[in-house]
This record gives C-alpha cells, sequence and structure tokens, in this order.
C-alpha cells in the first residue's frame, strides 16, 4: 500500500516523533505516549492535548504511515469506553484541568474508563435514571445502582451520570461526574448474563464522595453532556467489511466442510441468510459512502437492528446445522472466554439473543425512525414536564 | 471468498436530474386515473406516455451506444428510469424495448452481416421491439429457446409469458439453428405470426404467448452470437427489475405512512399506534438496503465486473420479495381501502408479484446461487 503524502505540518510532527521514538523498539505504551506528546494521537484534539487541530481526515493516512514506519497498528479496543465516549466528552466538555489530567492517560491506555449510565429502572428510559448526588460541603454523595457496566472491573474512571435534582422535569435534572473507581463505597460485582459468562458488571454505589472538580458541565446539564457520550463516535478505520465477515463466514465455512450435514432446508435457509448478509454488507458500504460525502441518512440505526437480525437468524441456523451438538454446550463458567471464537454454536445463539438489546433496542431504534424519518405522529406520552419525583417508578 | 471491490453506490447528478424531470411527466401524465382508465380501455400500454418518455425525452436510446445515435448511457442510468417507472406502475414497453431487446441488439450489432443498426435506428425513431422470450426465465440457468429454425429461413415454435408482444413493431426471436442460438427478426404482422394476449395478473405490463408457424425470418446474428446477446439481455433485464422492485416498494412505504398521518381511528391518528410505527420502520429499512443491493447490482453489471452474476443475483431476489412484503404491509396498513380496485396498491401489489416472478424468481435464483457461492446442497 502507498505510503500517502501529508500536510506540512504533520509531516514535520511525524519526522520529529519518528526521531525520538523508534517504533521497532519501543513498548507499545512508550510509542502511543510519544504519539500524544508530538500532537499525533488524534489529530483534531487541540495542540498539548495529543492533537494538532487539524482535519479528522488525515487521521487514516497517518495511523497508514506509521504502520508503515513499523509501528503496531493502534488498537480502538484497549480503551473502547475511554476513546470512544469519554475522551470526545472531555473534549467538547471538561475543563482544562480535567483535560490535562485524564487524557494522556486515557490515550496510551494506562487509565482504563468504564460508563456508568444504565440502571435497574432506566434502559431505555435512560433519562429517569434515579441514582441520587446530593450536595454537601465538599462535594457530592452518591448512591445508586448501575448495570449492564462494561470494564468496570478493569477501569480507573467511570463516566457517571445521577440526579442532582429530582423536582425538576427529569432531563433537566442530572448532572454529569467523573468517578474515581479506587473510592471507598464503590463496589464492582460482574453480571452474570444468560451465556455463563459476564462481560459486563453492576456497580453499587454506597454514599460515593466525589469532589465538585470532577463534575463536567454545570450542575442540571448532565443529559446535554450524556448526549455527547452517547453520539458513539466510532471512526471508520475499519474500513471496507469484507464479504462473509463474522458469523455468516462461519456458518458458509461449516457448510463447505461438513456435506454430512447438509440438508435441503437447510440449503435453502443458508443461501437465504448468505443473501440477507451480503445485502447488509452493501447497504453498510452505502450508509459509509453517504456519510463520508456529508449526506444525512439513518441507514446507521437501519444497520444496528439488521446486525441484530442477521445474527440471531444465522446463529439459529447454524445451531440447527450443528446438529450433533444441539443439546450440548462447551462451558457455563463464568470465567469462560466470551471472546473465544471457537465458543459452541449454542453460545452464539444464545449471545445473539442480546444483540437487539444492547445499544439501542430494535424496539426504540424502530421508534426513532418514525419519528425522524417518516414523521410519523408521536405515540400518546407522558408530559415531558413532570417533575421527576412524581413520575412513575418501579 | 474473493474480496470484491466496492464501486460508488451513490447517485450523481445527472441521475437525479433524470430522476426529477421523469418523475414530474410521470406525476403528470401516469397518475391513478390515468392507470385505471388504461385499464378499463383493455389496453395494453399507454401509446402516448411511451412517446413521451421514448421520444421527447430520448429514453427510448438510453442504453443505444452513441456510436448508433443512442444515449450512451449506462445501466446504472436505466436504473434510475426503471425506478421511477416502477413507482408509477408505468405501463410502457421500457424493460422489453428499451433494456432487453436494446441489450441484445448493441451485442448483435457486432455479428457480421446483421440488421441490428437499421432496427436499433428504428428504436431510436420510437418504435418498439420485443424478445421472445419467456420473462419467466431464470438469467442463469441454461435457457434452451421453444423456436426452431428449419435451416431454410423459417422458424416454428411457441412461446409463452413474452412482455412487450403485444404493442411490438418488430419482434426479436431466440432460436435453435443447428447447434447454435441465433436472433431472428419477424414482422408480427405477418400472417404465420399468432400474438394472444393473456388476461394477466399485472394489468399494467400484459404477458402474451406468440405461435410462429413456418414464419419468415431476417437473420440478426450469425456465428453464435445470439447466445451471448440473448445472455446480457437477460442479466440485464434481471438487475434493471430489482431496480423497478425498489421504485415500486418506495412508492408502497411513502403510500402508507402518509395514510397513516391522516386516518383516524379512536381518536388519534392510526400512525401514532406503535405496531404501526414499527411495521413502517421496518419496511422503510428494507427499502434502504434493496437501494443498495440494486444500485451494486446495477453497477457490476453495467461495467462487466468479476461479481456481476452473484451481484445481479442477490439484487434480484432481495429487492423481488422486498418489493411483495411492502406492497403487502401497505395494503394491510391501508385497512379496508387498501383492498379495493379503485385504490392503486392492488396495481402495485401485482406489478411487485409479476417482477418477483420475472427472469430470476426466488426460487430460481436460490438454485443459481448455490454453485456461484460455493454453498451446494
Amino acid at each position: 500500500m502507498n505510503a500517502p503524502d501529508l500536510p506540512d505540518k504533520l509531516e514535520a510532527a511525524l519526522s520529529d516523533l519518528l526521531a525520538a521514538t523508534d517504533p521497532m523498539r519501543a513498548s507499545d505504551a512508550e510509542f502511543l505516549a510519544a504519539r500524544f506528546d508530538h500532537g499525533l494521537a488524534w489529530l483534531h484534539f487541540p495542540v498539548g492535548l495529543g492533537g494538532l487541530d487539524m482535519s479528522r481526515r488525515y487521521q487514516i493516512p497517518l495511523e497508514q504511515r506509521l504502520v508503515a514506519s513499523g509501528a503496531e497498528p493502534a488498537d480502538v479496543m484497549r480503551n473502547p469506553i475511554g476513546l470512544g465516549m469519554a475522551a470526545p466528552t472531555l473534549r467538547h466538555h471538561g475543563t482544562s484541568q480535567q483535560q490535562q489530567r485524564h487524557l494522556r492517560p486515557l490515550w496510551t491506555a494506562e487509565e482504563i474508563w468504564c460508563q456508568l449510565f444504565s440502571e435497574p429502572g432506566a434502559g431505555s428510559d435512560l433519562a429517569s435514571l434515579g441514582t441520587r448526588a446530593v450536595r454537601d460541603a465538599d462535594g457530592w454523595i452518591v448512591t445508586g445502582h448501575k448495570v449492564w457496566t462494561s470494564m468496570a472491573h478493569l477501569a480507573r474512571w467511570g463516566l457517571l451520570l445521577a440526579r442532582t435534582d429530582p423536582t425538576v422535569p427529569k432531563h433537566k435534572g442530572m448532572s454529569y461526574f467523573i468517578l474515581d473507581m479506587q473510592t471507598p463505597g464503590v463496589e464492582v460485582k460482574p453480571l452474570r448474563q444468560a451465556t455463563g459468562q459476564a462481560e459486563f458488571n453492576e456497580v453499587l454505589l454506597t454514599d460515593v464522595r466525589i469532589p465538585d472538580e470532577m463534575r463536567v458541565g454545570a450542575v442540571g446539564d448532565g443529559w446535554t453532556v450524556a448526549r455527547t457520550t452517547l453520539l458513539n463516535e466510532r471512526s471508520s478505520i475499519a474500513g471496507q467489511a469484507p464479504r462473509e465477515d463474522g458469523h455468516i463466514g462461519q456458518l458458509a465455512a461449516m457448510w463447505r466442510a461438513h456435506p454430512e450435514l447438509r440438508t435441503p432446508a437447510l440449503h435453502h435457509e443458508v443461501i437465504s441468510a448468505w443473501v440477507e448478509a451480503e445485502v447488509s454488507r452493501i447497504a453498510n458500504q452505502r450508509s459509509a459512502q453517504k456519510s463520508a460525502a456529508g449526506l444525512p441518512g439513518y441507514e446507521g440505526a437501519a444497520g444496528k437492528v439488521m446486525y441484530a437480525a442477521n445474527n440471531q437468524r444465522i446463529t439459529a441456523i447454524t445451531r440447527r446445522l450443528n446438529a450433533d451438538e444441539a443439546l450440548v454446550y462447551d462451558s457455563w463458567d463464568l470465567g469462560a472466554d466470551s471472546a473465544d471464537p471457537a465458543r459452541c454454536a449454542n453460545f452464539h445463539y444464545v449471545r445473539a439473543r442480546a444483540n437487539s438489546i444492547e445499544g439501542g433496542t430494535t424496539e426504540i431504534l424502530l421508534g426513532q425512525i418514525a419519528d425522524r424519518v417518516l414523521d410519523l405522529p408521536r405515540e400518546p406520552k407522558i408530559d415531558p414536564s413532570t417533575p421527576w419525583q412524581e413520575l412513575p417508578h418501579q | 471468498m474473493s474480496r470484491p471491490l466496492m464501486p460508488s453506490l451513490l447517485h450523481d447528478d445527472v441521475q437525479d436530474r433524470l430522476r426529477e424531470e421523469l418523475r414530474k411527466a410521470l406525476d403528470k401524465h401516469c397518475d391513478s386515473p390515468a392507470l385505471h382508465g388504461l385499464i378499463d380501455a383493455q389496453q395494453s400500454h399507454d401509446a402516448a406516455l411511451w412517446r413521451l418518455i421514448a421520444c421527447e425525452m430520448g429514453l427510448a436510446g438510453l442504453l443505444i451506444p452513441d456510436e448508433f445515435g443512442g444515449g450512451g448511457a449506462t445501466l446504472r442510468e436505466a436504473a434510475v428510469v426503471m425506478e421511477e417507472l416502477g413507482r408509477a406502475c408505468a405501463p410502457v414497453p421500457f424493460l422489453s424495448s428499451a433494456v432487453l431487446a436494446s441489450t441484445a441488439l448493441t451485442v448483435a450489432a457486432g455479428s457480421s452481416n446483421t440488421s441490428a443498426p437499421e432496427v436499433i435506428g428504428d428504436l431510436l425513431n420510437g418504435q418498439i421491439a420485443a424478445v421472445l422470450v419467456p420473462a419467466t426465465t431464470c438469467p442463469f440457468a441454461e435457457y434452451v429457446p421453444t423456436v426452431v429454425e428449419h435451416g431454410d429461413g423459417t422458424v416454428s415454435g411457441t412461446v409463452t409469458n413474452v412482455i412487450g408482444a403485444d404493442c411490438a413493431d418488430v419482434l426479436i426471436v431466440p432460436a435453435v439453428a443447428a447447434e447454435r442460438i441465433e436472433l431472428y427478426l419477424v414482422d408480427p404482422a405477418a400472417a404465420a405470426v399468432s400474438i394472444t394476449r393473456r388476461v394477466s395478473l399485472d394489468l399494467t405490463r400484459p404477458v402474451s404467448e406468440v405461435t410462429l408457424t413456418r414464419t419468415a425470418v431476417k437473420p440478426l446474428t450469425t456465428d453464435g452470437v445470439g447466445r451471448a446477446a440473448l445472455q446480457k439481455a437477460l442479466e440485464a433485464a434481471s438487475v434493471m427489475l430489482a431496480a423497478e422492485a425498489v421504485g415500486v416498494a418506495d412508492w408502497a412505504l411513502d403510500e402508507a405512512v402518509a395514510y397513516m398521518k391522516v386516518r383516524h381511528q379512536f381518536g388519534r391518528p392510526i400512525g401514532s399506534y406503535q405496531a404501526l410505527r414499527h411495521r413502517a420502520a421496518q419496511m422503510w429499512i428494507t427499502n434502504s438496503q434493496a437501494c443498495a443491493a440494486a444500485i451494486y447490482g446495477a453497477a457490476c453489471v453495467a461495467t462487466d465486473h468479476d461479481d456481476r452474476q452473484i451481484a445481479a443475483a442477490v439484487a434480484k431476489t432481495y429487492c423481488g420479495s422486498n418489493a411483495v412484503a411492502v406492497a403487502e404491509h401497505s395494503l394491510q396498513l391501508h385497512g379496508g381501502i387498501g383492498f379495493t380496485w379503485e385504490s392503486s396498491l392492488h396495481l402495485r401489489l401485482k406489478r411487485a408479484l409479476a417482477i418477483s416472478s420475472m427472469f430470476g424468481s426466488a426460487d430460481q435464483l436460490t438454485e443459481a446461487l448455490g454453485p456461484m457461492i460455493d454453498i451446494v446442497e
């Protein structure tokens, strides 16, 4: 692949970086730190905070040049909540102090981040959350219960949304905090799921003390800050997804390798599922092209709904194809690895049931499409100006 | 599995302008009263509308290369036309004449001693051509013509389910000639030609049965070029029908959404009921997917891309099934009124059904796709 040309300012910074730190000899963490210090972490961030105040469109060419110089490709999964959620939130809403303290170790993944939003009583209706933050002389005292928290067991910091005023409408009574996960009163427990494993945690907060300097945005402005967090900025480093990616690839491979498992009925189903997966692949490409061309669209929501539907359908067929293994499972143990690609067909089937729930349920997404794309009449709902404490709660 | 390169899946300015112009014309000249008028009069096509589209707008020659005086456009532009014609359920022989016949003629023009350029000239003047092949033919399975050339300049045979034959000025006949497939020209007005329009499911694009009895023909292809010409025409028809299906499905969704906003029951618009909102949102999702699949199919067939057969088969099967499903849902969402003859919903449903059965049904394509993608029984 041809290493692309970069603007002069960027070329200069890149030369300085490579002169100071040899990617072939430095550790991944050392090289990441050096990138930050030379403004070559996230280009669109301000100077001094890992960026050069440049357009994001140079990010991918930069990554390509770094790889061409011998660096390991930067792994987005080293600190997914940190990179995808905390960083943009701090950039747009954080104080200078918060940015200085947190962005560098976030980037290098020395400090891992988690997100503390959902609660047992507040999932789709996140704005109804009830974790309470009460003001006292030194800051805030927080009590509540968060669920479906990924990375909490590894995290140093959390993005916390809590209710600071129950007497005003729900959207106006929340504030946003950076939580030190080592504070007394923070209890992280694995949240065991239907697959037997725990990819997530629940976090119990009992009289947890948070200094006011850790608040992000004004008191009562938590929802506005949270919307930045939830914008789900995913860089398009992913590029073109190949044909037969993911579960459909596994199903196709199994079909080809095991003629003895084939039946006429399953043959029809496999081809049908292949077509659906292929159409979704093309549709996602179109969505990415529209996005790159600056054209608006809700194809992202469509993509998520179809991803879940396709996965559920494909994993169901795979389980049927694997008839001999239909009644057994590999491991229900809490400690088994959910990311192991060799997990059994029954594991993938069960895990896929969550695809239509996590990150926005299919039903909520359909409702958003109905509202924002089709402009259909809204469903009857409770007056949004009702004070939170007067709303019916479970 | 190979990694097929991804072309642009966006429409360009030329295509947007073409769409706008055509939609304006169709909104004016192809509304519901016009469609019902045609059906009541038992006409098979709207001659005035065809003249407007084919001649005034020059779309008869859209796919004809400019070296023959045509528009020199690609299947990507033709796809936009097909979408709009699908939306309007337009009763014009664009598919049969401007896609199928034109594609066959363009390939035939490469044959020696052919009269293809002359016929192309006629088409550019608004004459209508039809290819005598059953619309139920799958482009990806071996097709053997049911018409035979006797070795003496005459042909005999019967071809069923032919679109566009009853309004054609010239017929293009694929026939078995010794070991080869060749194309021949027949005058539909000749005595030895019998064209019987069937009572058709889709009254806006009826099918006919055509019988030739020792009919005199002029050769259009020699040296076996007929097979290639026919194959290319069938593939073009298939992928263009995917685009037409997208237009039908978009119309069906638009109509349903518009109705749901104004129809009130139990004191509120039916569009405020969650089950119906969600159903409409699902329709939008599958329509946006179909749109992408159809563009990819057209792009691949247009450029003779390595992936073209898979791309066309995937587009046709997905878009065809989707149009039927969305038309069905739209009828349901309209309640009783959706089931009346006066409504034009049933016309779109029948058009969608016909599309799904033409030039690659879902069942035929499931069979054909298996070997293409190495998922065999």
